[in-house]
């Protein structure tokens, strides 16, 4: 046994407390009875713990003589030792800080997308003002032409009435129709719309068609040609001259026109000439 | 340093069996001042033993006993092998105490009848004076230390606790607990020789 092995297991405070086996203890007795370091170190260590547990037993007797302090959830001091309390401060404090930085940052991210709602709501409540008003004003102005087309067309139907009335070469009846249907013809423009649909009742002896003069060029007198599918002329009549709507208007018996697709064509005069102002295709359709 | 390292590895079984011879021939010798050096030698040795094996009043009468029994011995030439002077003692020491006690079980009205032959084991007022000094200056330095350490040296000293338990629950290496430890007992060692020499020196006084 040396001394390396002693201080490794711990032996002196193993022997002073008793803790040592019978076999054990009797060899460090053959050790230490010819070592006096070690003999001096068993003295001290018994005096050691002696003192210890005089110190114990004076602390437990002051704290029994003490008046019971009045019972407490807790004490503080005695969860946590008060050297301790600087460090577990200071570690609050960081925690506190790192949650605080944290929180201010989700804070500013919330605010910022906030905003941006905020903004792309006003833009889609812009917007959609916007449209309102679009809405309004298309809806005005179909209203508008709506207005116009129905002022026209009552006028034409007065205008119709009183030439039905004096033309002799308009064909049917001498006693005046009234409430036959007017159709407004579209004429062709680079891309060629489809032909105007026309569908006439039984009830519908005569039929007109408003013909839109939409050429800005000045002629003397206007020519209307009526084709049919074939491009054979079924009908020409020349003399018209448009009225304030810039518009010729043809009355013609229902029966005149078989169903089937039809050309008018506009030509107007100048110079002894012939010129093309429109093609203005419709369809006849009858109603059973 | 060598040197001191290999006294600490190695007993100094050479220069010891030496110095026991030499001592036991004195004694045979009649040297008395021989006698004084056995015991000066060797009577904390035996007190350590004695209290190891027992927790009576009567150790301090039990080593000077034991230390009686064996200058008588050497005298008587019983000591066959003087080189294990040590070892005679620790065995005489024991033997001693253990018979003490079977005498002391078996007749406690004997003890009775001796009692005025028995010293009064109560400190003196001097000495509980110093006690009270040296109790304070402990006090002094278990208040000083981590209260990790104190917790340890009151759960080991005091209630016994294993040290791989008591590591365990303060988080620390065995190396750790070790140092501690070793460090409580250096200034302990302090204050306890300090006393000693105050001890000595009212004695001499």
């Amino acid at each position: 046994m040396n001394h390396e092995y002693i201080n490794q297991f711990n032996l002196i405070d193993r022997y002073v407390l008793g803790k040592l086996g019978a076999d054990e203890a009797q060899e460090f007795e053959k050790h230490f009875i010819d070592c006096p370091e070690c003999v001096e170190q068993l003295q001290v260590t018994r005096s050691f713990v002696g003192d210890l547990k005089e110190l114990a037993i004076q602390e437990t007797l002051v704290s029994s003589n003490k008046p019971t302090p009045l019972p407490r959830r807790w004490e503080l001091g005695q969860l946590v030792p008060r050297r301790s309390w600087a460090a577990i401060a200071f570690g609050c404090l960081v925690l506190a800080g790192v949650f605080g930085f944290f929180g201010v940052r989700r804070l500013n991210r919330l605010e910022g997308e906030l905003r941006q709602a905020r903004e792309e709501t006003s833009a889609i409540n812009q917007q959609y003002q916007r449209g309102l008003e679009t809405a309004a004003a298309s809806e005005k102005e179909h209203q508008e032409a709506k207005q116009q087309l129905t002022q026209r067309l009552e006028e034409l139907e007065k205008k119709l009435k009183t030439e039905g009335a004096t033309n002799q070469s308009v064909r049917g009846s001498d006693a005046p129709d009234v409430n036959f249907p007017i159709f407004a013809l579209v004429s062709i423009r680079g891309q060629a719309p489809s032909p105007v649909e026309i569908t006439l009742s039984a009830s519908n002896s005569r039929f007109a068609l408003s013909i839109p003069v939409e050429d800005t060029r000045v002629f003397t007198t206007y020519r209307v040609t009526i084709n049919d599918y074939q491009a054979k002329t079924v009908w020409q009549r020349d003399g018209f001259r448009p009225d304030a709507y810039h518009s010729l208007s043809l009355s013609l018996k229902s029966s005149f026109l078989l169903p089937g697709n039809y050309d008018l064509k506009v030509e107007g005069l100048t110079s002894n000439q012939w010129n093309t102002v429109g093609n203005y295709p419709f369809r006849i359709a009858r109603r059973r | 340093m060598f040197k001191s390292l290999i006294n600490k590895v190695l007993p100094k079984s050479g220069s010891t069996k030496v110095d026991y011879v030499q001592l036991v021939n004195r004694i045979i010798a009649g040297d008395t001042e021989a006698e004084a050096d056995l015991v000066k030698r060797f009577q904390p040795a035996v007190l350590n033993i004695i209290r190891h094996d027992t927790n009576s009043s009567m150790i301090e009468d039990f080593s000077q006993d034991i230390l009686i029994i064996v200058i008588l011995k050497i005298r008587n030439g019983e000591l066959n092998h003087p080189e294990s002077l040590g070892s005679f003692i620790t065995s005489v020491a024991k033997n001693h105490v253990i018979e003490q006690m079977r005498r002391i079980r078996r007749r406690p009205s004997e003890d009775l009848d001796k009692a005025d032959q028995v010293r009064d084991p109560s400190p003196t007022a001097l000495d509980q004076l110093q006690k009270s000094e040296r109790l304070k200056k402990v006090r002094n330095l278990l208040n000083e230390i981590n209260p990790r350490y104190k917790e340890l040296l009151l759960r080991y000293y005091i209630n016994e606790e294993p040290k791989e338990t008591i590591c365990a629950d303060l988080g620390m290496t065995s190396k750790q607990f070790d140092g501690v430890i070793h460090r409580a007992r250096k200034s302990y060692r302090t204050i306890y020789l300090a006393d000693e020499r105050s001890a000595e020196e009212d004695v001499d006084k």
